[in-house]
């Protein structure tokens, strides 16, 4: 052995991983060369002397900063079931205010709708109903005016075929 | 535990105080179980590895305030990639790994991987206030002078197998294996490091 593969060795030694035959060989070579003897107890030393020194520690912020990243952070779901009764309360609320925004923009209009214009809307809901609509009120109203003019139904009757013609004639132009 | 055959001990609060009847959980099983959702692992991994991993990286870059950043980068990688690790990796192989790799880009972003100079005041060490004597304090003072030179003339690549050895726990094979080197020249590093260390020691005396 030649005392670059003794140094090799001697380094395994010394961190205990030389197996036996290296070992065997090693020692062999130490007690035939003075100068690998003394390199190899001379590292002994060297390596005492840098353990007995004290290791540098990082500092507590430091540890505090990795501990504190080291949390397990939640998933979303974890998140969600977290945030579960937020989120409840803010749906609440959005459902509550789309509740009143329609409310205030739909309600006046029910209200100003009149009765008649009603009845009348719900009959008229189609071309075919208005034209057939149209027609029998005019027929209705030319057979009032020649009844009038025949001498009329009497002072009650007449009365009331005039409200009725004024009423459909004001419902069928405000429709 | 490092290749000094003791037990890291953590001095930092919040740490789980452990009977010494418990048998000390792997590093494996202590990750496995941070992965879990245990943070008490953590700690207690953290604990474990924190003068090593620390001490490695403080020497390698000579720089305190820099071997700061890189401690807390490369836990805050392990944290990241938890998910991506795989047992047979062996944990301090891969802390060391992201460790090594993180200080050489540093390095090499300063130009300091060639060389460090001895001069940088930030490598100072604190000594631990244990109440020596004046004379045994300035004889460590001076001891710890000796050795931070030493590191600090080092050659990088040296150094960083040495201190990767003594800090790591970690065999020759397995530093050769992370650092893509063949053994041989892992051992002649290895080699080379402590006759450096062995040659300033002397000429200092």
């Amino acid at each position: 052995m030649n005392c670059e593969r003794a140094n090799e060795l001697m380094v395994l030694e010394l961190y205990g991983e030389a197996d036996g035959a290296d070992a065997v060989e090693l020692k062999a070579h130490l007690a035939a060369c003075t100068e690998c003897r003394q390199a190899a107890e001379a590292s002994r030393i060297a390596l005492d002397e840098f353990r007995r020194e004290p290791t540098p520690q990082p500092s507590r912020e430091t540890v505090e900063r990795i501990l504190e990243a080291a949390q397990p952070r939640p998933g979303i779901f974890e998140l969600l079931r977290r945030l579960r009764p937020a989120l409840l309360q803010a749906a609440a609320v959005v459902v509550i205010a789309l509740s009143a925004s329609f409310a205030i923009k739909f309600w006046p209009e029910k209200q100003a709708v009149p009765a008649t214009t009603t009845v009348a809307s719900a009959t008229a809901t189609s071309p075919d109903s208005d034209s057939a609509w149209s027609t029998s009120v005019e027929s209705l109203a030319e057979r009032i005016c020649l009844a009038k003019a025949g001498g009329g139904f009497g002072a009650s009757l007449d009365y009331r075929i005039a409200s009725l013609h004024d009423t459909l004639t004001s419902s069928r132009s405000d429709w | 535990m490092t290749s000094r055959g003791r037990i890291l001990t953590n001095k930092m609060p919040g740490q789980p105080l452990n009977s010494t009847n418990d048998v000390e959980p792997t590093d494996d099983a202590l990750f496995e179980r941070y992965r879990g959702g245990d943070t008490a692992a953590f700690e207690r991994l953290l604990a474990r590895h924190q003068s090593g991993l620390f001490g490695f990286l403080v020497r390698l870059v000579g720089d305190r305030a820099l071997a700061e950043d890189l401690f807390q980068e490369t836990w805050l990688r392990v944290v990241r990639e938890a998910g991506r690790y795989r047992a047979e990796q062996k944990f301090n192989r891969w802390l060391f790994t992201i460790a090594n790799r993180l200080a050489i880009d540093a390095l090499r972003r300063r130009k300091r991987w060639a060389s460090v100079s001895v001069d940088d005041e930030e490598t100072t060490l604190e000594l631990p206030d244990h109440g020596p004597s004046a004379a045994d304090e300035t004889a460590r003072r001076q001891t710890m002078g000796r050795i931070e030179a030493a590191l600090a003339t080092m050659q990088p690549a040296l150094r960083q197998v040495f201190l990767m050895r003594e800090n790591s726990g970690l065999s020759f094979k397995e530093i050769a294996a992370m650092t893509g080197a063949p053994l041989g020249t892992v051992l002649w590093r290895m080699s080379a490091a402590l006759k450096h260390l062995r040659k300033e020691l002397q000429t200092m005396e």
